[in-house]
Parts: structure tokens; sequence; C-alpha cells
């Protein structure tokens, strides 16, 4: 991680300390290459660009096709999250992402300043009406990924999602 | 079986797409639309299509099929978009059918439980079944 991406140090240490990463290791995927980072805030990369690059990097990171779908899955529906939710009237957004490729599958590590949400628990979205058309996302990530962890820390939230190799 | 709608009100998407989204509509005899996807059905490609696809689903009359067996993925933007065209069409009193999904479109569809809502079948023959049922 570079500078310029704020707490995403701090916020990944406090993932790694979860114990949530007894992940079959899969030799195929590529480990040893930097995170992909993408920024998405103002003025940053639009949605679509976005997810073209990481299809593109995850396919290159040797992934299998489960592990490129529920990544780029919990990624888009993170994101937009922010993008509808956390923004606050006109101010800027920062939204940062950085993605890495690890021997037991892909972590995605998301950090954005607006407004304060914790999508891991969020009130669950399965009592929900299930004619009303939206709010599906937060339950796909909470169920399709593998370990989910969220703080909040000096008015910034980190969000950081793991898929399994497989 | 169900060949491609010419009226040039419903040649939407073919060729303007770079790569994310098309979807192809075609007349089944005087009562059905297929309406083929193709693509990522992620929020790119919704905000792509959705206004189509909804304008083909409004109006009462035909009843409509979805073709997912061109989507290789599909996000939460994507199963609202289905969803509100199924009560679009419940509402003029038509019916909206799913087939063709591929597996892991299938384990989101599982995950959300969406088959309670809009029914999805294995292929054309059985869509068609439940749309003359």
């Amino acid at each position: 991680m570079t500078a310029a991406l704020g707490q995403f140090t701090q916020g990944e240490t406090a993932v790694m300390s979860q114990p949530c990463m007894h992940f079959a290791d899969d030799e195929r995927i590529r480990h040893d290459v930097e995170p992909l980072v993408l920024r998405l805030g103002t003025g940053g990369m639009t949605l679509s660009d976005s997810l073209n690059e990481l299809g593109v990097e995850l396919r290159r990171w040797g992934v299998s096709g489960r592990c490129e779908f529920v990544s780029l899955l919990v990624f888009e529906e993170l994101v937009t999250n922010v993008l509808r939710h956390g923004v606050r009237g006109d101010l800027p957004l920062r939204l940062n992402a950085a993605i890495s490729p690890q021997r037991h599958g892909v972590r995605i590590a998301i950090e954005d300043d607006g407004i304060a949400f914790d999508p891991v628990s969020a009130g669950p979205v399965e009592q929900q009406d299930p004619l009303i058309p939206g709010g599906r996302g937060l339950h796909l990530v909470r169920s399709m990924a593998n370990a989910l962890h969220y703080e909040r820390r000096a008015g910034v939230n980190l969000m950081t999602a793991v898929i399994a190799a497989t | 079986m169900c060949p491609p709608v010419k009226n040039g009100s419903f040649a939407w998407g073919q060729g303007e797409l770079r790569n994310d989204m098309d979807m192809e509509i075609s007349e089944c005899g005087d009562a059905v639309y297929k309406v083929s996807l193709r693509g990522r059905l992620d929020t790119p490609g919704v905000d792509k299509i959705e206004a189509r696809f909804d304008a083909l689903v409004a109006p009462a009359g035909r009843a409509v099929m979805v073709d997912l067996s061109n989507v290789p993925f599909l996000a939460s933007m994507g199963i609202r978009m289905l969803i509100t065209a199924a009560r679009t069409k419940q509402k003029v009193g038509g019916k909206l059918v799913l087939y063709g999904t591929q597996p892991l479109v299938r384990e989101v569809f599982d995950h959300v439980a969406l088959d309670q809502i809009i029914p999805i079948v294995a292929d054309e023959h059985q869509a068609m079944g439940v749309l003359q049922s």
C-alpha cells in the first residue's frame, strides 16, 4: 500500500488478526504480485472501468472461475453501496480499493471517508419483503464472501473481504 | 422458432455496445417475446439496457421469457431489474419467466431465493410451458 491510501495498512492488519483465514491454498494463484489499486472516489475511475480492470487482473492472477465471479460480485456490491449511501451531500468522496491475490484466494480491501456504515452487521436483509426489488447486495456479500471485516477509524470506513480460492 | 423482431423500435443494443451488455428480442408467436440478454448484468450493464428492457416488459399483452444463457455474471442490480420487470408484468396481468441460467448466476439466484418471486426454468421449451400454463 502507498501512503496515499490512508489507513489501508491498519485495516488490513486488523483483518489479519481475524481467525478466519484457514482456507485451502491454491498454488495456481500468483500471490507474489503487487495489489491492484483502484481509485473510485471523486474524480476517480468509473465503476465500469474498475470492474473491467479487476476482471483482467483476476484472470492474470490465475484464480478459479468461481473465485473470479465472487470477487467481482463482492467488489461491485461494496463499492456501489458506498457510492449510493456514503456520499455526504456535495462533499468529495475518497474511495479506494486494493485487491490482492493470496495463496488461499483474493482479498478485497476498501476504504472510504463517507458516512459511517457497517455492511457486516447491518440489519438482516433476509427479513425484508421479497417483493421489494432492491436491497440484496449486502445479503449476497455476506453469504458469498468467506470472511468480512469492518471497522471505522478516524472518520474512515475500512472494509475487507476475503474470497476463497475454490 | 422465434424470429428476431425486425421492427426498428425493438432492434436495441445490437452493435452499439463494446462488450458489456446487449439484448435481442424475438417473437415467439403472437403472445410471447423472447429477450436474449448477452453480457455482464452488473451495474454498468443494467444501466445500458434497463430502460429498454422495462419498455419492452411494461405493456400488457405479450408474455416475456428471458434467455440468460449468455449472461456469465450478475450482481444485485441485475436482480433488481428482473424483479422490477416481473412485478411490472404481474401488474398488467402478464407473465415473465427466466431460463438458461449459468451455474454461478444460478447460485446467486439461490442465495436470494429469486425463484420464489420469478419462475426460473432450464430451457426455452420449459419457459414456453410456464407461459402457456
